[in-house]
């Protein structure tokens, strides 16, 4: 492709100076010949006056050309010489220089040319017409002598502009050789490879363009990789520990306590498991947009009191207060989502609490939005990890929601529920001083709610 | 022998434990990274068995400065991850070998093995000490085919002595490599086993070199 273009591109371009060229040379062949021709016109005009005032009549009434030998010699034999004719007003001729040049009067005077000779025809005062002559061969061998050199002068100026066309085009399009090979050479191993863009011209800005593509395309694919990787290891850690307790259990008779602990390894496990598993599944079916979205009036108020409810039981165990703040703050959406999001906000602050940490859920209305605010006392966020809390399988801190028994899922699914119903979710959280996450969700009677 | 675990996944590890130490195993585990890296530069242990996903120090991570440091010491790399980025990255800084999660048990077993017996030069599961043959897969001491009962901690002394033949072991090196941080015994534990080993195996399989320690002539 690269070199078609190139000799496409040196064709048109050889095609087009090759024109230019050639108009150039026949504008200066002909500008040569007609400045011959003037030349020569320049030297006849003088000789035919000069020879018409040299007409006398003598007293025989005869006419005789009175001229000087010397002038007269300019007139010879030779066919590069000059010639004459010389008539009376009446056209009798009078005198010619050669019996072979014409006798018959010309009947305008100016210059004209005949046979290839420039003959030059003056009328002096006393009417007496006068022809001088001259074969233009001269004036043609200038201008053949002209259009040789220009012919061969331009000819090597074609070829250097071919050779020299060539070689820039294989320059000017080497980067899109070496586009094209990175291009070719980037694969699902080697994705990080990039065009070396060293110009700003067209073709850079061109390279510049498709790195930033393969950047978010390695990015994409990244996170994919990422993402498989984690939910990999999110279900082979589980499986790894209830697998190892069961052979354990069975490799030799043990006692019912310890075949009750085994048991009870084995169910947590299989209960992590589960819930990385619902995770998941949640996520391919937000992924796919398969989950269709319920919309109708809820009290989030009352929802989230009902929510938290359940929730109460874990956060006695743990010694951590949880209130409920906010009335009759109503807002569309899908009851059966928002009641999982409430359930991940709460029991996220919940499960990071300790002893005499406070969780608060406060519900509030806006004539735009409706905010639902979880915030607790607990360990709080840290700030490197603050950005990536919503991202799959992120764990701010592995050790302990791993103890908690996360999956690593819940907040990505309470982003994707709130960003479903049109709204956002973020977080706040400063180490030691608590985290406070707020949902912010379009008014019930927005007309402005996007569609889902 | 002793065993370092270095697992963060705090059910896995009690189960590998228990699993290990009925194995006849000096176990300790540690959950996080930097721990691990303090407790193998304190012990000679004999293998660890090493989680790359961890708390403050990955796996990885404590395996470079593990080698930067010198040590020696097998390390036997557990990943829990698909593809071979991780286990190529873990091998090239200098694991031995590595298992992926989940695994069963028999095969770690088989794996930790393989590496004690590659450690000590010994490529052979069954030492021979003249009639007397130590089946270190099995965990079995027979004299002239016939069995000879010993106990856990009896054969993990034998075993160890037998691996290192014809090299002096002293005691501190025999208490260190036969118990772990969670017993609790005497030091002069190992010259009691010692007798009881030469009562059952004989007097002369086991030599003492006074002041020093014992040794298993080559």
């Amino acid at each position: 492709m690269r070199s078609s273009l190139r000799s496409r591109l040196l064709v048109w371009y050889s095609a087009v100076l090759l024109v230019v060229l050639s108009t150039f040379a026949a504008l200066a062949v002909w500008s040569i010949w007609q400045s011959s021709v003037e030349d020569l016109d320049a030297r006849l005009r003088p000789l035919a006056t000069q020879l018409g005032n040299a007409v006398q009549v003598d007293e025989t009434g005869r006419y005789e050309v009175n001229l000087a030998e010397a002038s007269l010699a300019e007139f010879g034999n030779t066919v590069d010489a000059p010639y004459y004719a010389i008539w009376t007003a009446d056209g009798t001729l009078i005198d010619r220089s050669d019996p072979f040049v014409d006798g018959t009067s010309p009947t305008t005077t100016g210059a004209r040319v005949r046979e290839g000779r420039r003959e030059v025809i003056v009328r002096v005062s006393d009417g007496t017409m006068v022809l001088v002559g001259r074969s233009l061969a001269g004036a043609e061998q200038n201008v053949w002598s002209a259009a040789t050199a220009l012919a061969l002068g331009g000819g090597a100026a074609l070829v250097v502009a071919f050779l020299g066309g060539w070689l820039l085009l294989g320059r000017a399009l080497a980067p899109i050789a070496q586009i094209a090979a990175t291009a070719e050479a980037m694969s699902e191993s080697n994705l990080g490879l990039r065009i070396d863009v060293s110009t700003t011209d067209e073709l850079g800005r061109v390279a510049t363009a498709l790195n930033r593509a393969f950047d978010r395309l390695q990015e994409a694919f990244e996170r994919q990789t990422r993402f498989t990787a984690d939910a990999s290891h999110e279900l082979r850690t589980p499986l790894a520990s209830q697998i190892a307790e069961l052979e354990w259990a069975l490799s030799r008779p043990r006692s019912d306590k310890e075949y009750e602990e085994s048991l009870r390894v084995g169910m947590k496990a299989a209960e992590r498991m589960r819930a990385v598993v619902e995770g998941l599944l949640t996520l391919a079916r937000a992924d796919a947009d398969a989950a269709p979205l319920r919309r109708e009036a809820i009290d989030l108020s009352a929802l989230v009191e009902d929510t938290v409810a359940t929730s109460r039981a874990a956060a006695d165990a743990r010694g951590v207060s949880l209130d409920v703040e906010g009335h009759g703050v109503v807002v569309d959406g899908d009851p059966d989502r928002l009641r999982e999001l409430i359930s991940n906000l709460v029991g996220n602050a919940v499960q990071y609490g300790g002893s005499g940490d406070r969780v608060v859920c406060t519900t509030s209305a806006t004539p735009a939005s409706v905010v639902l605010e979880v915030r607790d006392t607990g360990p709080g966020i840290d700030a490197s990890d603050l950005p990536h809390v919503f991202e799959r399988f992120y764990r701010a801190n592995k050790a302990r929601s791993r103890s908690a028994g996360g999956a690593g899922l819940g907040l990505s699914i309470c982003k994707w529920i709130v960003e479903s119903h049109g709204g956002r979710i973020t977080c706040d959280s400063a180490v030691g001083q608590g985290t406070c996450f707020t949902v912010e969700l379009p008014a019930a009677n927005s007309a402005t709610r996007p569609a889902v | 022998m002793r065993l370092l675990v270095v697992e963060d996944e705090p059910d896995l590890a009690a189960t590998l434990r228990k699993s290990l130490v009925e194995e006849g195993f000096a176990v300790d585990v540690v959950s996080d990274g930097q721990e691990a890296l303090w407790q193998a530069e304190s012990v000679a242990y004999d293998v660890v068995v090493l989680d790359l996903m961890l708390p403050r120090l990955s796996g990885v991570e404590v395996l470079q400065r593990l080698r930067v440091a010198g040590s020696r010491v097998p390390v036997l790399v557990l990943t829990a991850r698909d593809g071979s980025a991780d286990k190529i990255s873990a091998l090239n800084t200098g694991a031995d070998d590595y298992l992926t999660k989940p695994f069963t048990f028999a095969e770690l077993l088989a794996r930790i093995r393989a590496l004690i017996r590659r450690a000590a030069g010994v490529p052979s599961p069954v030492v021979r000490l003249g009639p007397i043959s130590i089946e270190t897969s099995a965990r079995r001491v027979t004299r002239d085919g016939i069995d000879i009962e010993l106990s856990p901690k009896e054969f993990a002394l034998l075993e160890f002595l037998a691996l290192h033949r014809g090299k002096l072991v002293t005691r501190s090196m025999l208490y260190e490599h036969i118990y772990d941080d969670e017993d609790a015994t005497m030091s002069n534990v190992v010259d009691v086993y010692v007798a009881s080993l030469r009562r059952k195996l004989g007097r002369d399989v086991i030599r003492t070199r006074r002041g020093a320690g014992y040794i298993i002539d080559a």
